[in-house]
């Protein structure tokens, strides 16, 4: 039955039948009505006529669409405007302008290279000492560690011996009085637990 | 105004273009108006929905990259028009208190007519009297052509559920091929 689903599945997808698979579910009362119902569908099709449609109100279906053109104009402008002052302001902050205002006036200034590279170095430095800093620091917290984990796990083995001897003595004592109880018993049971043992003469 | 191909002719009604939209109209209006007509079985629903569907078209038109052809975009946003539209339907017809196939349609007969009616009013009257979701799958499996991957993924459910449908459409009516 799966076969011939199968076969039915691919024919409807793919209008892809051979006389063999065709006499397989014609062969089949189900997919036999199957078959015949969907090749009525299919002459349907075929044979479908798209008459005239009837008279409907076309124009109703246009509206004025906005001038997407100067819209899309005022967006560029914006774009480019907002880009150019993005650079502006990017060049400004690298060549660290400075605007002074006096009573003489408006006065803009540029730094010199060679003050910059004196900066630069200056950070440079400041960095490499922080980074020092940071692995000294970062050694001395590992050492630390180091030696509390030490100092714990003896602690620890300390505690363990001294709970395993504790242990010790205690069943060392047990055992004594357990001994003496024996000792006790054996004395009191004595003399007469052996004239029980003796055989009467016949 | 001449349009060399069908291409320029979208692009003009992209743009505004009444005449291009207007000649758009008249290139499609019948394979949407057909599908509207085999889904609703009714002439004036049909053509309400196809109004409709066309100032949906014309909205969407934007959205349209030319990755399909024109053709199957438009009936697929036919077909979403469709859908609200038969929901909007089934609510009144659920106020009214009446069963859920289409009534009042110009072609209402019972079943055994069937038979003396002739190409297309025996197609619509055919599709009508299947479910909603049946007559769906047999409108894109035997008018639209999809397959029934394509028919899962417009309809949002498995290709077991598209099979099923059609299916069950089949066996729903039984024909007997008229001898011709």
């Amino acid at each position: 039955m799966s076969d011939l689903n199968k076969i039915f599945e691919t024919w409807l997808n793919t209008a892809e039948l051979s006389e063999e698979n065709k006499s397989l579910l014609l062969a089949d009362p189900i997919f036999r009505e199957l078959y015949n119902n969907a090749t009525h569908w299919q002459s349907q099709d075929k044979g479908y006529e798209q008459t005239q449609v009837p008279q409907w109100d076309k124009e109703r279906t246009w509206f004025e669409k906005s001038d997407t053109k100067s819209l899309v104009f005022n967006l560029n402008w914006l774009n480019s405007a907002m880009l150019a002052m993005s650079v502006l302001l990017s060049t400004l902050v690298v060549t660290n302008t400075q605007f002074e205002v006096s009573e003489q006036g408006f006065s803009i200034t540029f730094n010199q290279i060679s003050k910059q590279e004196q900066q630069l170095d200056d950070l440079k430095v400041m960095l490499s000492q922080i980074q020092q800093e940071n692995g000294l620091q970062a050694w001395k917290m590992a050492q630390q560690a180091i030696d509390t984990g030490r100092t714990e796990r003896r602690e620890d083995i300390n505690t363990l011996i001294t709970y395993l001897k504790d242990q010790r003595l205690q069943d060392q004592t047990l055992i004594k009085l357990q001994l003496n109880d024996l000792a006790e018993q054996v004395e009191h049971q004595g003399s007469t637990t052996i004239a029980q043992n003796i055989i009467p003469e016949q | 105004m001449f349009f060399h191909s069908e291409k320029k002719l979208i692009n003009k009604a992209k743009q505004g273009n009444k005449k291009a939209w207007l000649k758009l109209i008249k290139d499609y209006e019948k394979p949407i108006y057909h599908y509207c007509l085999r889904m609703l079985g009714n002439p004036d629903d049909a053509v309400d929905l196809l109004q409709e569907a066309f100032i949906s078209i014309y909205k969407s038109l934007d959205s349209f990259r030319f990755d399909s052809s024109f053709k199957t975009w438009a009936i697929k946003i036919a077909h979403f028009r469709c859908i609200e539209f038969y929901r909007k339907q089934k609510i009144c017809l659920q106020l009214d208190d009446l069963p859920e196939t289409m009534s009042g349609s110009v072609y209402d007969c019972p079943e055994s007519s069937l038979f003396t009616q002739k190409g297309n009013e025996q197609v619509i009257i055919a599709m009508s009297l299947l479910p909603w979701e049946q007559r769906n799958v047999v409108e894109l499996k035997f008018f639209q052509h999809y397959t029934f991957e394509e028919i899962a993924k417009q309809l949002d459910v498995s290709t077991n559920t598209v099979k099923s449908r059609l299916y069950s459409a089949l066996n729903k009516l039984k024909i007997q091929l008229e001898v011709s």
